[in-house]
This record gives C-alpha cells, structure tokens and sequence, in this order.
C-alpha cells in the first residue's frame, strides 16, 4: 500500500494513502466543534481543501502533505495540536474509520509534534 | 411587439438582435456573419417579424432620418449595420424551450437563495442579468457558499454538459469545470433570492381577509435583494445578516460533501495504484508482498527488498493528471528519494507523466543515493 509523507519542521512520517484519508475526514468533522465554539479558522479549512485536492489529484505515494506553510505561527501551530488530541474524543458513525484517524494523529503528535514546545504568541 | 429583440427563424431557431452601444455580451458567443448585406438581408427577411419592425429598430438614428418614398428601405439600413458590426445577430435558446429545459440547473443555498445555471446562450434571451464575476476566486466563493454536495454537482455539471462522464469525476474536478464554464462565461448564473411570504398581523390574520382571492399576496422576492432593471434579483446580503461563523459553517459543509464520495474508493484498494502495481510487477518478472514498515510500499524478499512505489501519473478515469498535478507530484518524488531512508529502491511508473516533466525528474533525481528504476 502505498505511503505518502507528511512533513512539519524538519519532521516527516510515512502515512499509507487511505489511511491519510480517514484522517482529513477526521479533521473536517472536528472543524465543525471549533466554528461552533466561535474559532475563526479560515486558514485551516483552506488547507483541509487543499489537502482534499492533493488526495484526489496526486498520484500514489505522492500526496504529501506539508504542514509549514499552514501552521504559520505558535497560535496556529497550538490550535492544530489541540485539534490533533481530540481526534481521540471523536464518536464513530461519520462514515470514515475512526480508528485510523485515531492512530494518525496519534503519529502526527508523537513525530511531528513531540518534541515541540508550542508558544502562542497571544 | 416591436419592442422584442429575439425572433423567429427557419427550423424553429431564434436569434437576438444586439447593438453594440448596449454592452459586451458573453465573450463565449459568436455573432453571425455574413460576406456582404446582400446576404444579411436574406437572413434578415426570413425572419418572422413584420415589415414594419425594421422602421421601428431604426427609429432613432440619425442615419435614416432623411429618407424619403422608396427610399426607406429599412430592412436594407439594418443589413447594413449587421455588415458594418454596428448590429449583431446572435443564435440564442429560449428558457422556455423543450431543449433547454433540460439544461437549466437550479440549487438551493442555505438562506433559501436559488442558483440557477443555464447555457450562456440562455443569457441572451434572459432579460435578467446574470451574475458578474471579478475573478476566478471569486467564483470559486460562490460555489463553495453554495455548498453543493457531490450528487447535486454531477448533476449540474451533466445537466449543462461541461464535461463527459460527470459521474466518474471527483468533487473537485466537478467544481473546476464548473468553475471553469463560469470563468470563461460558457454559463450564466442567475441568483434568485428567496420568496418570502408576508407576516400574518397575529392570530385576526386568520379571517376572512386572509382567505384565497381575498389575501394579499406579494409578488416580488424580498426586499433584501438589490433589483436590476430587468427585475431580477442579485444576491446582495448585508454583510451583518452573514457573519463569519455562518460563512465557515458552509465551507466546512462543502468539505464534508466533497468527502462522502471518497469511500467508495479509497477502502484498502485504488485502482490507479493497481493499475500500478500490476505493470510493475510484468515488467520486472516478481511478486511484491505487503509491508508493514513505515515508509515501505511492498516487500520482494528475495530480489529488490524493500520497495516504494511512486504513480503513475493517472487520474481516476486512467487518463493522463494535469500537468500542475503532474509538477507537485514531481516535486514530491525528489523529496521521497532524499527522506526516506528505509526503502531499497523506488519505482517510479511514469505512466501518464509528460516527457518534459519526466526529463526534468530524471536529471534531478541523478545523484540520489537510494536506487531510483522507472516504469515507462
């Protein structure tokens, strides 16, 4: 099965391209949570659309997603990891596998962000 | 009668008769032409319109005020302008017409207001004007306002014939092809906003007064809505009435939508990766096994080890990927080659990738250390 990568900081992991599916699927519902608790989040449904636009057009193992761009500042970067945690509080019955949303963000934290100390600028 | 502009020629068709001091049309129509006036005026004379219809259109130029007796040859002054491009003769479909009933497509926002899309050869004979767009992101905004979700989009896209196969396309070749016709004004949208009826005053409302035949009843859309001369209604909401939370509601729900149809495909199996998979495996005579390390697509234990297997460049109906597509993919592929220490060897088929960009990735791709085969 093919894996493509997902990068942030000099970090990067292998994510096989399904599973990477679930994933944004995952992300979108939870977006939902963050507008009705008055988050202005534009940024990171734009990215969501991007990174819906890389699933669907690129190749195989080649639907990188690049986190540098969007995580621009500590408050992005701090908000997105809390979007990451609380994929785990997410009930099933969205129509994708909850299981390996889970465990992607759980990798994403781990590799991409453990090692990160998030300072919002606010 | 006189006052219409579109008319009535051979085999049912219609025309639109348009002088250029009114505006630009659709810059995706073609007026006819014709080779000299002697031939516009044959094309002008089978038109089912009276003779007096052409003193009527030429009533206030200059041009023919000094006419006298024979020599009010109207019907000669206006094959003239058609000639001279002064007056432009477009072919036009009626709303109302079996043909184009087919082709008009109608959608619901979220606050009621309806989108209609409708060939641009529509717009002509529309007295409306449809909606005006600055830029391609500012269709883009539109439609994603909209919030279509993926079946009403095919239907759109296949009612107004933008692209083959519309049920074989993703949400977002859906929505590029419609933005697409929008951007190149191939189609015409008119945004109608919502009909509203009248308060009822309270509980007295149910008299009498309030009965069929006896109650008011209003006509127009809301007053919300700016008016064109046409009267026709522009969506124009103030900006108090849509807050940002409102707005952010309806991308997520366009990115929910454009979601639903990814389950059907990407459950443990993509063609295109198969498809993959399979020309990798004839051309190099082996048996690739599951991995279940990072990084690493399949496994040949006793040949080529751990392999990472990159394309081809195909979209979902296995056609050739865009071009922009087929340049990030590329730009990706160096990144793999470079980061991804634990595969053996990266196959790269190349199936669907232009020769350009092929050679390019070759030549950049010459001094990685991991071994690099392509599929070509």
């Amino acid at each position: 099965m093919a894996n493509s990568a997902v990068r942030f900081s000099e970090n990067e992991i292998f994510v096989q391209d399904s599973d990477l599916g679930d994933w944004i699927q995952a992300v979108t519902v939870q977006l939902r949570d963050l507008i009705e608790s008055g988050e202005d989040i534009e940024w990171l449904l734009l990215a969501c659309h991007e990174w819906c636009d890389i699933y669907e057009n690129l190749p195989p193992g080649l639907k990188d997603i690049e986190l540098d761009g969007v995580l621009r500042d500590g408050d992005r970067t701090s908000l997105f990891v809390k979007l990451l945690e609380a994929t785990k509080n997410l009930k099933p019955g969205e129509g994708f596998d909850l299981v390996v949303a889970k465990r992607v963000s759980l990798k994403m934290l781990e590799e991409l962000f453990g090692d990160l100390k998030i300072s919002p600028s606010k | 009668m006189h006052g219409r502009q579109i008319l009535q020629g051979h085999f049912g068709r219609h025309y639109k008769l348009h002088f250029i001091k009114n505006g630009p049309v659709s810059r995706s129509l073609t007026p006819l032409r014709f080779v000299d006036s002697h031939s516009a005026r044959r094309f002008l004379a089978q038109l089912h319109t009276p003779q007096s219809y052409w003193q009527w259109l030429t009533r206030d130029y200059h041009d023919v005020a000094n006419f006298s007796g024979h020599q009010r040859d109207y019907l000669q002054v206006v094959s003239n302008w058609v000639l001279q491009g002064r007056l432009r003769i477009y072919e036009v479909e009626l709303p109302d017409s079996h043909a184009l009933s087919r082709s008009v497509a109608s959608l619901q926002d979220r606050q009621g207001y309806q989108f209609q899309f409708a060939p641009m050869k529509q717009a002509l004979a529309n007295p409306a004007q449809p909606q005006r767009f600055n830029s391609i992101q500012q269709v883009y905004e539109t439609l994603y306002d909209l919030a279509p979700n993926l079946e009403q989009l095919q239907s759109v896209v296949a009612d107004l014939q933008l692209i083959p196969a519309p049920e074989q396309q993703t949400y977002s070749q859906l929505m590029d092809a419609l933005a697409e016709g929008l951007t190149e004004e191939r189609v015409a949208l008119y945004i109608n906003a919502p009909f509203k009826r009248p308060e009822p005053a309270g509980a007295a409302a149910e008299t009498a007064a309030n009965m069929p035949g006896n109650r008011k009843v209003e006509l127009a859309p809301a007053a919300s809505a700016s008016r064109t001369d046409s009267g026709e209604s522009q969506k124009e909401v103030p900006q108090d009435q849509v807050t940002k939370k409102e707005a952010l509601l309806r991308m997520q729900e366009a990115l929910r939508y454009r979601q639903l149809s990814w389950n059907h495909e990407q459950k443990k199996f993509s063609i295109i990766e198969a498809h993959g998979i399979s020309r990798a495996e004839q051309a190099l005579g082996r048996r690739f096994e599951p991995s279940n390390i990072e990084g690493v697509d399949f496994l040949d234990p006793t040949g080529l080890g751990k392999v990472s297997l990159k394309g081809p460049f195909l979209d979902k109906n296995l056609q050739p990927l865009k071009l922009e597509y087929q340049k990030k993919a590329a730009e990706n592929i160096l990144k793999h080659a470079n980061a991804n220490k634990a595969v053996d060897i990266h196959i790269i088929d190349t199936k669907g990738l232009d020769d350009e960009v092929f050679n390019a990735m070759q030549e950049t791709l010459k001094g990685s250390k991991t071994k690099i085969l392509y599929l070509r």
